[in-house]
């Protein structure tokens, strides 16, 4: 699709020469870079007509992905790692300057099967807790929310590299021709870090997050800008017929020819996508069930998300990543330095029910063994607090969880010590969950690389194993 | 980018190892080369793949590395680990068979094919190809030697001679011979030349960014004579969106943003002033290696560029390039890698845009594939770390020059009006004070007002020791109690004071030790920068005359210095020297307001959240930690602890922390952010370990007791007037001391004199004028670039990049591949200087070479050598290699002459040549490397952008200025993401503001760069968002309504004649008759979809909307060819 190729710019040997037109692509493009450089292309979708899918290295766990993203840093010890020994310490010092303590404020209560804990703030969640696989391992860097964000989502510290649904969408491609791999839905927060969590990176443009908003218009120019649809139509005839009769006199360059697909994909996309995202067809039980009945604004908007997010998975995106509304000041929902109580609460309150509602519906549907949810923010919170009232960022250890596709239910992984302050035992890192996530969609970590700099460049970087432990 | 190379990857490895393999087939005592290939087909993978990330060149694990022959026959801890001929005996075959290790560790068993794989090659000995291939990680010397002395781009540029042609007519130019040369060479022919309004356009495009005129078409068609092409070159050359576009191409380089990103998107500071002063150099064509020199060290030449025009230097605002990148608010003494990251993004930006170098690769390891050993990515961020982050203000000396002189004069009049009066005011000191004591006594002779004022200073509760009014109020005190105690009251008061001011004078010298005074002579070291301090030291007495209000003045200042004594609309910045390692704290007797702020600057982060608004109106002394909290000073690291600090006081402009973050400003007005005044004024700093601050040494109370013995209150009395009428006198006579400014200042704060604009009507009179004339001062203007202050120093070797485990220090220097041995840099400063002429000299090898291939590639679509950023061994050969160098000799020759070079590019008879392949060149050379005809190329996003609005008229052809927020529908003010005008005011795209959060969303459509990183070449993708937006997005629709309202309101005669011209405004030539007959098809249908008469089409502005819209979609408007 590119005429010239942003991976080639710094020239990896191996790697397929920036200009190479598509059929000396096609016909070079037999075994290994080559192959590589075909994918990328062939996920291109204005070569959709051209390519059947580009297969995973092996065979997939998971064909989807939905990404409950929870920024600012959920508490793993008032969730899902009861450490009943703060109970004990509750307000005595930390030994951390003027730093004491702090007790979990929710009760916790064994569920399922399994008869694993959750705190009361996840009431519906809690429901689920034999399909989950909850992780209380996980280590992150740096206690700071935009490389903490950035980190989780890109395997780096710093901007630049692309999105673990970036380099997915590049792996595997879309199922559906006419919808875009990468979806980011958000009620308009952007978490620090800002849209480089969600860039493509050195991946070619194709693989960005296309966003789609909760209220409003959902995705950028995608209503039609005639109010009578068959303006749209005449104008496109004409000049589409026009642009092919410049590509022939030009030689039918691939750029103009490419240019001329995406207009009719993009035309199809205009209605296809409304179609996708319209509700009418959804009875109320379901839409009941996400919550959209809701008394508050922030719930039925994240209610909304994750139902679309089924919708979008059942239509064939590859990757869908809901964040949640900023409630409490910016630097992410989650990040209670203050009022842990209040603010925990409410987001819990936004974000339970209906998360709860997509496993149990993805169930009902036949989806849930092909789509794997992954719930995680980019650090926990310390069992310690310096003002009695909130807790601070901790990325020595905290608590993610994943389910559907691949997961083995009603298990925990990894465990923290008494009180939640380091790892005890099994650390899981972020590329070790990236390593492992790709791992569930049939792709191997050290495989999927893209040349960029002069180098392949992995999302895991030289890391990352994969959790055999969660698979089932 | 690249920060991240901490190995190859082991496929790139291989691949470079089969080359090297291959070349050495021949080998004597090498292997056979069926044993070679099957080592290098089988083995090698295998281990590359399976082994090396725990027992390669970066880790080994049980002390064993497998990466060469010898170390895999010595193996590690557990012994050899291969014997060869016996795989039954060796370890490594052990280890992956799971007999006695589980190897590879954590991952899967190999595959039984593999495991024979392995244990063949042992049987057969293990063979192993010659071990040069392995040096390849090493950065060996000799590697390093062999690479220096043969890689191309490392070598001398040569002068080539012409090479012959047999076409010699279709060669205009030198560049035509070399061109035509390869293609001949090839078997091919040039295509033929494009005709002439395919040339405009074209041409229009490469050299301006925007579309040629209908007018300049018609123009330059009928324009018969020979030379007509080279004029049309000259008059778009020296037309100023010359600037505009080369300046864009150029932004690309500097990663471009006008926000730091990150978490709060805070502003750079006057990034557009960076913008136009390349628009500015473009235009002008300053010489390559003066831009060189500008961007590296613009603040350390000899003979600055000053613009006289605009009054500012120019080549300092070339320093603001390092500064462009993204940047953190924490803290970087906590956060270590925060600054490394800043320094590494500056490095990369240096090296790749001016050397075409992937320097950054060796901030782990020394670089595997170039001579760049680690040491020498350590020598430069020495001198980059060396080098402050900082605001400096460009404005030059005569700026407001004359308004200061005026107001000084002012002053002068002003001084001597306020003494008059207030001389003749404390004539009555003495009956007030005695008058305010006896409460019942209404004295009618005295100023009721005034007694107020001093009866309220008789209430005061608190007794401080140091006001003035304090021995009064001790003995009035006393009288009351026991009369007649009068004599042993006062002695022992004397006494009192005179102990207390030694005891502090010796606590002062004990505890402090000077780090800087201001109160005479300069700046002792620091740093002054702004419009407010280039006067620097300003004497006891001086003051500040009242902007606005009922007041005079605003205050009488001991001697120091202060941003404000003209006016608060003049800034300031003074920065200390780096503090000593071995004191805690740093104190500073300071003063400021309106959003003037004091910081603690430790390790370049400039945005750190350490520093404080200053709010106060007098002098106090405040108290610096030099690193931010006490909890964190005990668990610092050494190499943290001696990260290099400074202070720096600042008013509010010069503070990159402004505008901060909503919650932050809570308390601050839009008004108050917004004004254009603030202030600080300091006189001493000292640094000390003892928690206290320095005291005050009581010498001003040092004239009340100058008699031993006091007979009564109204001899005190006398004695208070006569310390204020001494200050009042000193004062008026311009030769007060500090101790004089702290009885006037006493008497004024406390109104016992009257600080009146209105005292006199000469005195209004005086104050209106200084008044006018302040409101007339300029703002200075300030901009983010570097700064060397002081000595610079050498930082250490991260081994592995990581800050934990510093390694030895690398002295500061350049690269050693391109630093001729008398060239060493002098270690005085950062090193900046002598940097910027390593790199901007004739004899780098890579300067002039790298800079004509990014003009050839902007030219023709691409470079002779394609990967524009990167001239290493991984670089693409170039196409034409003699053609690069004899390039690269004719930028030296002609002064670095960016326009000329361009020009003679766009003059060459390559450059006309047409877009048609014949089938034979298709065949040959498709990509088209040898430039068999000119490539199809889209337009970047700017120009999609500019045409559009070229197009329909609305182009603002405004140059210069503070850029527009890009059409954003929702504001996000917490992240500085602001509302723009739909159509950004007409203003070329260039104008736009790059916030690093979130970029202008229609250019990022068409690959505008996400400023991240240094970017030579964008990418050309192709995605139906683009189709979208230009179908959808309401700029564009707008812009399609604007132009058809345009086209309508001008009344044309005939649908056909109103086709024909839109299809000249969008397309630069008319239509052809199917064409003219598809859109009059077009008119008649929407005409119909619209229900309007046929009769009317022509003049509905609805119908024509619909034709405009639709001719911004077609392909031809947003490609030229």
């Amino acid at each position: 699709m590119k005429t010239t190729h942003d991976a080639h710019r710094n020239g990896c040997p191996g790697c397929q020469d920036a200009a190479m037109t598509r059929r000396e692509m096609l016909k070079t493009a037999s075994n290994g870079f080559g192959m590589l450089a075909l994918s990328a292309l062939l996920a291109d979708k204005s070569y959709a007509g051209l390519s059947g899918q580009r297969g995973p290295h092996f065979p997939p766990k998971a064909k989807n992905i939905i990404f409950c993203f929870m920024p600012g840093g959920v508490s793993h010890m008032d969730s899902f790692d009861p450490k009943p020994k703060l109970a004990e310490l509750d307000l005595k010092p930390s030994g951390k300057g003027e730093r004491k303590w702090l007790k979990c404020p929710w009760k916790f209560s064994n569920y399922g099967q399994s008869g694993l804990p959750v705190s009361e703030l996840f009431p519906h969640i809690a429901t689920c807790v034999d399909d989950l696989a909850v992780i209380r391992s996980m280590k992150s860097e740096l206690p700071l929310h935009a490389r903490g964000n950035i980190f989780l989502h890109t395997g780096r510290n710093f901007s630049g590299f692309p999105s673990l649904g970036s380099w997915v969408t590049y792996g595997l491609g879309s199922e559906n021709q006419n919808l875009p791999g990468y979806l980011l839905l958000h009620n308009g927060a952007i978490p620090p870090g800002g849209l480089e969590n969600f860039s493509n990176g050195f991946l070619p443009a194709t693989y960005q997050a296309m966003e789609m908003r909760a209220e409003g218009t959902p995705i950028d120019n995608l209503s039609v800008s005639d109010k009578n649809q068959q303006v749209q139509k005449a104008k496109l005839d004409a000049f589409l017929q026009q642009d092919r009769q410049y590509a022939r006199l030009l030689g039918s360059p691939d750029s103009i020819e490419a240019a001329i697909s995406n207009y009719e994909m993009a035309y199809r996309m205009q209605s296809l996508v409304p179609d996708v995202l319209s509700l009418d067809k959804e009875p109320d039980a379901i839409k009941r069930l996400y919550g959209l009945d809701a008394s508050d604004k922030h719930k039925r908007e994240y209610g909304l998300q994750c139902l679309r997010a089924r919708r979008l998975v059942e239509a064939g995106v590859r990757f869908v990543e809901i964040t949640c509304p900023s409630l409490f000041g910016n630097n992410g929902t989650w990040d209670q330095h203050s009022e842990l109580k209040k603010g925990h609460e409410t987001n819990a309150m936004v974000t339970d029910q209906a998360i709860a509602a997509l496993i149990q519906d993805l169930k009902a549907r036949g989806l849930f063994q092909d789509t794997l949810l992954l719930w995680a923010g980019e650090f926990g919170r310390t069992p310690d607090t310096s003002n009695g009232d909130g807790r601070d960022h901790h990325p020595d250890c905290y608590t993610i969880w994943m389910a559907g596709g691949g997961i083995k239910g009603g298990m925990t992984y990894g465990a923290t010590d008494e009180i939640g302050n380091e790892v005890a035992e099994n650390p899981v890192t972020i590329h070790d969950l990236h390593a492992t996530i790709l791992h569930l969609l049939g792709l191997d970590h050290e495989k999927l690389t893209y040349c960029f700099g002069g180098r392949d460049m992995r999302l895991t970087d030289v890391h990352g194993k994969v959790l055999k432990e969660i698979i089932g | 980018m690249t920060q991240c190379c901490r190995i190859i990857h082991s496929f790139l490895t291989l691949l470079l190892l089969l080359c090297h393999a291959i070349s050495a087939g021949g080998a004597a005592q090498g292997p056979a080369p069926k044993d070679m290939e099957f080592f290098e087909r089988r083995i090698r993978p295998l281990l590359a793949q399976n082994c090396y990330s725990c027992h390669g060149g970066d880790k080994q694990f049980g002390s064993l590395r497998l990466d060469s022959h010898a170390r895999v026959l010595k193996g590690g801890k557990s012994g050899p680990g291969v014997v060869p001929g016996k795989p039954e005996e060796s370890l490594l075959i052990k280890a992956v068979r799971h007999e006695t290790l589980q190897m590879p560790l954590g991952r899967n068993k190999l595959k039984g094919e593999q495991i024979a794989d392995l244990e063949e090659w042992v049987r057969a000995g293990a063979p192993w190809p010659q071990e040069a291939p392995a040096k390849l990680s090493t950065g060996h010397p000799d590697f390093y030697k062999k690479l220096t002395q043969e890689h191309w781009a490392f070598q001398p540029v040569r002068k080539p001679e012409l090479p012959n042609v047999s076409r010699v007519s279709w060669a205009r130019t030198p560049i035509d011979r070399f061109i035509l040369a390869s293609l001949e060479k090839a078997g091919l022919a040039p295509a033929r030349p494009a005709d002439k309004q395919t040339l405009i356009r074209r041409l229009s495009f490469v050299l301006t960014g925007l579309p040629p005129t209908v007018k300049d078409i018609e123009s330059f068609v009928q324009d018969r004579s020979a030379d007509a092409y080279e004029r049309l070159v000259d008059r778009l050359m020296a037309s100023p969106h010359f600037g505009e576009q080369w300046a864009r191409h150029w932004l690309d380089l500097m990663r471009f943003g006008e926000t730091h990103g990150y978490e709060w998107n805070y502003e750079i500071i006057g990034p557009w002033r960076y913008r136009d002063y390349l628009i500015r150099a473009f235009n002008s064509d300053v010489p390559y290696d003066q831009l060189v020199r500008e961007h590296i060290a613009g603040d350390l030449l000899e003979k600055p560029r000053i613009n006289l025009q605009e009054r500012i230097n120019e080549s300092v605002i070339g320093t603001t390039s390092f500064r462009l990148g993204e940047a953190g608010h924490d803290d970087c003494i906590e956060f270590r890698s925060i600054g490394l990251d800043v320094v590494d993004s500056q490095i990369d930006t240096v090296t790749k845009a001016f050397q075409g170098l992937t320097v950054t690769c060796a901030r782990c390891h020394d670089h595997k594939l170039d001579p760049i050993p680690t040491e020498d990515y350590y020598a430069l961020s020495g001198v980059v770390t060396s080098a402050r982050q900082l605001t400096h203000t460009i404005d030059t000396a005569d700026v407001n020059a004359e308004y200061e002189k005026q107001l000084r004069q002012l002053k002068a009049e002003i001084r001597s009006q306020l003494a008059m009066h207030w001389i003749k005011e404390t004539e009555d000191i003495g009956r007030y004070l005695l008058a305010a004591g006896t409460v019942t006594t209404e004295n009618k002779v005295l100023d009721g007002q005034k007694l107020k004022h001093w009866r309220a200073l008789l209430k005061k509760e608190k007794f401080e020791f140091e006001d003035p009014f304090t021995p009064w109020l001790t003995l009035a005190r006393e009288e009351n109690q026991k009369s007649g105690g009068w004599a042993a009251a006062w002695r022992e008061l004397a006494d009192l004071y005179r102990t207390e001011s030694q005891a502090r004078v010796a606590f002062n010298r004990y505890h402090f030790e000077s780090f800087g005074d201001f109160r005479t002579g300069g700046v002792g070291g620091w740093y002054a920068d702004g419009l407010g301090l280039r006067d620097g030291t300003t004497p006891s007495g001086e003051f500040a005359v009242a902007a606005e209000g009922d007041k005079a003045v605003s205050g009488i200042f001991p001697a120091g210095i202060y941003t404000h004594v003209l006016s608060e609309k003049l800034n300031g910045a003074l920065r200390s020297p780096f503090l000593p390692q071995n004191k805690k704290f740093i104190s500073l007797q300071v003063m400021g307001g309106k959003l003037s702020a004091r910081r603690m600057i430790i390790d370049n982060c400039y945005l750190g959240e350490n520093f404080k608004v200053l709010d106060q109106d007098s002098l106090s002394w405040q108290r610096l930690q030099r690193a931010p909290t006490q909890e964190l000073v005990s668990s610092l690291s050494a190499s943290q602890k001696r990260l290099p600090a400074y202070v720096e006081l600042v008013t509010k402009f010069d503070n990159p922390r402004i505008p901060d973050r909503p919650k932050a400003l809570k308390d601050v007005t839009p008004e108050q952010l917004e004004s254009q005044r603030s202030y600080f004024g300091v006189t001493r700093a000292v640094l000390h370990n003892a928690d206290e601050i320095p005291k005050d040494e009581l010498t001003h109370m040092t004239r009340l007791f100058q008699q031993s013995e006091l007979a009564s209150m109204a001899v005190l009395a006398e004695h208070y007037m006569a310390a204020c009428r001494q200050a009042i006198r000193a004062w008026s006579e311009g030769r007060s001391t500090d101790d004089d400014v702290r009885w006037l200042d006493w008497l004024i704060r406390n109104n016992l004199i009257t600080n009146h604009r209105d005292l006199s009507p000469q005195l209004r009179e005086l104050i209106e004028a200084y008044r006018k004339i302040e409101e007339r001062i300029s703002p200075p203007r300030i901009i983010d670039g570097m700064a060397d202050l002081g000595e610079g120093f050498d930082v250490s070797v991260l081994p592995y990049g990581d800050w934990k485990t510093p390694g030895k220090p690398a002295p500061r220097g350049y690269l050693q591949l391109l630093t001729p041995a008398q060239k060493r840099l002098r270690l005085e400063g950062s090193g900046r200087r002598e940097l910027a002429e390593i790199i901007a000299s004739a004899d780098n090898p890579l300067t002039a070479r790298v800079m004509v291939n990014r003009l050839w590639h902007h030219v023709f679509g691409r470079g002779l050598v394609s990967t524009v950023d990167n001239f290493g061994s991984l670089a693409e050969r170039p196409s034409h290699p003699e053609l690069l160098d004899y390039l690269a000799g004719q930028f030296v020759e002609n002064r670095w002459s960016i326009k000329k070079m361009i020009r003679l590019l766009v003059v060459s008879q390559t450059f006309r040549q047409s877009n048609q392949v014949t089938p034979k060149a298709g065949e040959v050379d498709p990509r088209n490397r040898l430039l068999h005809h000119y490539p199809v190329r889209r337009l970047e996003a700017e120009s999609i952008r500019d045409a559009i609005l070229a197009t329909s008229g609305v182009l603002n052809r405004t140059l210069y200025g503070p850029s527009i927020h890009p059409y954003r529908e929702e504001a996000k003010d917490y992240r500085k993401l602001l509302k723009g005008p739909l159509d950004g005011n007409g203003r070329r795209s260039i104008y736009l503001k790059v916030t690093r959060m979130e970029g202008p969303k229609f250019l990022e459509l068409f690959d505008f760069p996400n400023t991240m990183v240094t970017l030579g070449s964008r990418d050309v993708t192709n995605v139906p968002s683009q189709a979208l937006a230009m179908l959808n997005d309401p700029f564009v629709v707008d812009q399609a309504r604007v132009w058809a309202e345009r086209m309508v309101s001008r009344g044309g005669d005939s649908v056909e004649r109103q086709i024909d011209a839109m299809f000249w405004t969008a397309l630069g030539r008319p239509p052809q008759t199917e064409e003219r007959e598809r859109f009059r098809g077009l008119v008649i249908q929407l005409t119909n979809l619209h229900g309007i008469s046929p009769s009317d089409a022509l003049r509905s502005a609805v119908v024509w909307k619909d034709v405009a819209h639709a001719l911004f979609n077609l392909k031809e408007f947003i490609y030229f060819h």
